[in-house]
């Protein structure tokens, strides 16, 4: 059995990441209430603009938007939505189990957020830029990453451009998804429009400028607020990861000190009737 | 009968209520909307939108471009941003203006078009933002 200043020692080390991984704990969930918020307030922008989009189907299958045109060939870019710091659970291993599962081997990749980085080079896939993003980022910041995966597009040749994420579903749950960015398909547009119960008797509607303008607006305002989306909705599943996670670690280190305290007091017992054994005999003897 | 009327930008819900009249600038020039206005969808552009409430007096607010849509008495605006005169900064929107007009002189041969309509688009943007703060005041 070790000594009693050992345990001692470990409980105290014990009760100190505790209390470390409580405020983490905190942070997080105050942290996850804001992306939370955004995230799904950005899902009522992206189903605003899906009810304009209902009402340009027509002008949605004849588009040749630079963005909506697909290619027979060329590789893939995959963008991977990941976290910058870890102690967010399995978030960041399943989402590239995912991606490494679904995506074709040739395939370039670039990162939002820097923790994947090691694993993508490790598997031997092509890195091609990792990007940062704070806990607050708003549009300039993100305007980088949409400009170079827009130009990556339209010069390099790229048939599609998929992003993965950590979808987020509910505090508890995240759902890894692969959705493809690029090019925009009218069936996803109109499965969006779809979504939301609006009438869709579009020729009624008096449009100005002319759909084709109208489109070509909102096309990469679409595009750019996807993007958006889904790192907002990285960042809601990455905050309550690490919520959960931090407070699994706090139970767990609780257990942990009950299980040393009560070994603590059995030591202690055992010291005690030693040190009673020892005066007992020494008092007999002495008799 | 009011008009269902509702602002939504990326960040938020700015605004959810029922109004009388609305005013607005849009791509093709200045509009109005009154009840059983015919469906429209259309672009807008920055500038003052005004509208008349049910109750209280007519308020005005700085809308960025966007998309409007009116369907059955039901107005719908897309738009990037839509502020109140009172929220806007003023020094904080010269600053902005000052580092857009910067990035555009500094890096010219850099910027691809997209880049500079981008940023000319983000100066004419916060413009029309502190004119709009100009004549609230």
């Amino acid at each position: 059995m070790s000594s009693l200043r050992d345990i001692k020692r470990r409980i105290k080390s014990v009760r100190n990441t505790s209390q470390i991984t409580k405020a983490m704990q905190m942070v997080a969930s105050a942290k996850m209430r804001r992306a939370q918020n955004m995230a799904l307030q950005g899902r009522n922008y992206i189903s605003a603009l899906a009810k304009v989009f209902a009402h340009l189907e027509e002008s949605i299958k004849e588009s040749n938007s630079e963005l909506m045109h697909t290619r027979e060939e060329g590789k893939s870019l995959i963008i991977v939505v990941n976290t910058d710091r870890g102690l967010c659970g399995g978030l960041n291993s399943n989402l590239f189990r995912e991606v490494l599962a679904k995506s074709p081997a040739d395939a370039d990749y670039v990162t939002i957020g820097a923790k994947l980085n090691t694993q993508i080079i490790r598997a031997d896939r092509k890195l091609l830029a990792s990007f940062s993003l704070s806990d607050n980022f708003d549009d300039k910041a993100l305007k980088p990453i949409f400009d170079f995966i827009r130009k990556s597009y339209l010069e390099d040749g790229y048939k599609e451009v998929i992003i993965a994420y950590q979808e987020f579903i509910n505090v508890m749950v995240q759902k890894p998804k692969l959705h493809q960015l690029l090019p925009i398909t009218a069936e996803e547009l109109m499965a969006i429009a779809d979504e939301g119960d609006y009438n869709m008797d579009s020729s009624n509607f008096l449009l100005e400028p002319s759909a084709d303008d109208l489109l070509r607006s909102i096309l990469p305002l679409y595009f750019f607020n996807m993007l958006t989306q889904v790192v907002l909705e990285g960042k809601a599943s990455e905050q309550s990861a690490r919520m959960v996670a931090m407070k699994a670690a706090t139970e767990n280190a609780k257990g942990i000190i009950d299980c040393l305290t009560l070994e603590y007091n059995k030591a202690r017992q055992t010291q005690i009737t030693n040190e009673l054994l020892e005066i007992t005999t020494a008092t007999k003897a002495m008799e | 009968m009011p008009l269902q009327f509702t602002i939504i930008t990326p960040m938020r819900t700015a605004l959810d209520c029922e109004v009388l009249a609305l005013q607005l600038p849009a791509s093709e020039g200045e509009l109005e909307i009154l009840p059983d206005h015919v469906d429209l969808i259309s672009s807008v552009e920055n500038g003052e939108l005004r509208y008349r409430p049910v109750v209280g007096e007519a308020k005005s607010l700085f809308i960025g471009g966007g998309f409007l849509q009116v369907e059955h008495n039901k107005i719908l605006i897309v738009t990037d941003i839509a502020v109140e005169a009172g929220d806007i900064d003023k020094d904080s929107v010269e600053k902005a203006i000052e580092r857009a007009q910067i990035a555009l002189k500094n890096r010219d041969s850099v910027l691809t078009r997209e880049e500079q309509t981008y940023l000319e688009g983000k100066i004419a943007q916060q413009l029309a933002m502190l004119d709009f703060r100009k004549n609230k005041r």
